[in-house]
């Protein structure tokens, strides 16, 4: 099921699975994990790719991951069914053909923390998802240009683990949040908040954004492209915060 | 913190004149504030018990910071003057055109941009920002990198302000207000041509009885007859605030005078209608101290400026 069907049955996971073992004093635990693809890019057109997992994001008492990585995408479904409360994982679409190999003697990842996928000294690019493949590249491209892009990779959008992002901020001073959600209200609004809350006086430039256009996602292959967040957008992005023009 | 000039926008505390539990009544100087130019005596306005002293010796604070609370003045705690001002207004009658928006102390296309990591770090290194003349930074912002490079071309950071004239802080506050006459005030000009030969026979007649302590310069007449004139042409005298002009009573006129220790104060001689029947000193007395009365720089009304020296 993608998320765009995930919205029939609403009532029941915010109404009743988030809500029962709440109200329930913790009488009702709900373990239920749902997996639910996520994202565009598969020219499906409006109804079939959206990414709603930053509105998810906005729950209290749902775990959110975000399964980016061949490991995290085997491994997360074991801790999210260890969680004695409602799990979501959201799988990008664009991810399911991936392949890769990982270590034999793993057996397990953890839920919790955001991970450092690339170390770098100049710009943070915060992203999770599909957008942490793009972001990748758009560090290796900067790195020829003499810009050396940390990226960190968020895996889990509730709770969010702060600690990580800000420390990375904390050292590179600059940062570029990617997120295929629309700007508006997003994750990517709740990171870059934290960062002025809690991060302000490590700044040495502004915040940065690369969201998806705040359009229903069209089906033509180039608007699609022209709508959601690109690796040439981030480099642009990143460039201009490190070496303006 | 009263603003001490109309570009003013923080002081520094440099001495409180009285403590906690000292009588005061209005028209008492109780606390010394350094500004661009100079230390100024600033008085209070109300009389009472100084109940609590909130702002130390030392500390910066900008326009508007209460410094102290009296006890015994009409409202226990002194609520900020634009409480006031809003309170003692009617109910709003509707319909009519709110005032403009007073024109902001720093118009925003002058606003240094500086990100915080460069502030913090140009702070703990003791510099001013002012002295990075380019940032190269996101929107020409100034960052660590330009504070970075300033602090090793510049090893010496400027010494903290302290008490007494800083020439260069005054030349700055000069030149920020002359602009910004000039920028913000629609000029014209008028010329006249007038036949001194009988004032300036008067003045020789004047000066040659008297001592040179008591003796006046030519000047002295036109600051008099220019306060005569404002008299007769009352639509002269005062100022435009929020956008209407308010006419002043008084004929307050101020006069550039050059410091011995140079730079240039422009302080009032009040009431010049009345003050100069007998001109006073007005021509060649010099302040020996940039130390003030802050009604002294602050009360003209109208400006009168000799312009010989720019002829030249």
């Amino acid at each position: 099921m993608t998320v765009n069907f995930s919205l029939l049955a609403l009532d029941q996971i915010l109404n009743n699975a988030v809500t029962i073992p709440h109200m329930s004093g913790g009488q009702f635990a709900i373990p239920l994990v749902i997996r639910m693809a996520t994202g565009g890019g598969r020219h499906v057109a409006a109804q079939h790719s959206r990414s709603l997992e930053g509105w998810y994001a906005h729950i209290p008492g749902l775990r959110v991951l975000t399964p980016a990585t061949v490991e995290d995408a085997r491994f997360m479904l074991k801790g999210a069914l260890a969680d004695p409360n409602p799990v979501i994982i959201f799988e990008h679409v664009m991810l399911y053909n991936m392949e890769g190999d990982f270590p034999s003697d793993m057996k397990e990842v953890d839920i919790a923390c955001a991970k450092v996928r690339r170390a770098g000294r100049d710009v943070s690019l915060i992203t999770y998802g599909d957008s942490l493949f793009k972001a990748l590249q758009a560090a290796d491209a900067l790195s020829s240009e003499g810009i050396d892009a940390e990226v960190i990779d968020l895996r889990t959008l509730r709770p969010l683990d702060t600690k990580t992002f800000l420390e990375s901020v904390a050292r590179t001073r600059r940062c570029v949040i990617i997120d295929e959600g629309w700007r508006s209200g997003s994750i990517s609004a709740e990171i870059g908040m934290r960062i002025a809350e809690e991060a302000l006086f490590e700044l040495d430039a502004p915040l940065r954004r690369v969201c998806a256009r705040e359009t229903p996602i069209p089906y033509a292959a180039h608007l699609e492209d022209a709508c959601l967040p690109q690796t040439e957008t981030i480099i642009t992005t990143a460039r201009e915060l490190v070496k303006p023009s | 913190m009263p603003a001490l000039g109309a570009d003013m926008e923080a002081g520094t505390l440099v001495e409180w004149l009285v403590k906690p539990g000292d009588r005061v009544k209005s028209g008492d100087v109780i606390v010394v504030v350094e500004t661009q130019k100079g230390a100024i005596e600033v008085e209070i306005f109300q009389d009472g018990v100084l109940s609590n002293i909130l702002v130390p010796v030392g500390e910066r604070v900008p326009v508007g910071t209460v410094l102290a609370q009296i006890a015994g003045a009409p409202g226990a705690a002194p609520p900020r003057a634009e409480a006031v001002a809003v309170a003692a207004k009617p109910a709003a009658p509707p319909l009519v055109e709110a005032p403009p928006p007073r024109p902001a102390v720093a118009p925003p296309g002058q606003r240094i941009k500086v990100t915080p990591a460069a502030r913090r770090r140009a702070a703990a290194l003791n510099l001013g920002l002012a002295t990075i003349l380019k940032g190269t930074g996101v929107e020409g912002s100034i960052r660590l990198a330009d504070v970075e490079a300033a602090a090793s071309g510049a090893k010496l950071p400027p010494p903290p302000a302290k008490r007494g004239l800083d020439l260069s802080e005054m030349r700055k506050a000069i030149a920020a207000a002359m602009s910004r006459s000039k920028r913000e005030i629609p000029h014209y000009y008028l010329t006249e041509t007038v036949d001194l030969q009988a004032a300036w026979s008067w003045i020789e007649r004047f000066n040659a009885e008297k001592p040179p302590i008591e003796r006046i310069l030519p000047a002295v007449l036109f600051l008099k007859a220019a306060a005569l004139a404002l008299r007769e042409q009352p639509q002269l005298n005062g100022a435009y605030e929020n956008g209407a002009f308010a006419p002043s009573s008084d004929i307050h006129i101020g006069w550039a005078v050059s410091l011995r220790s140079g730079g240039l104060i422009a302080p009032a001689i009040l009431d010049a209608d009345k003050n100069i029947a007998r001109p006073i000193d007005g021509g060649h007395a010099r302040p020996r101290r940039t130390r003030q009365a802050r009604e002294f720089t602050k009360l003209g009304t109208h400006v009168a400026h000799d312009h010989r020296h720019e002829r030249r």
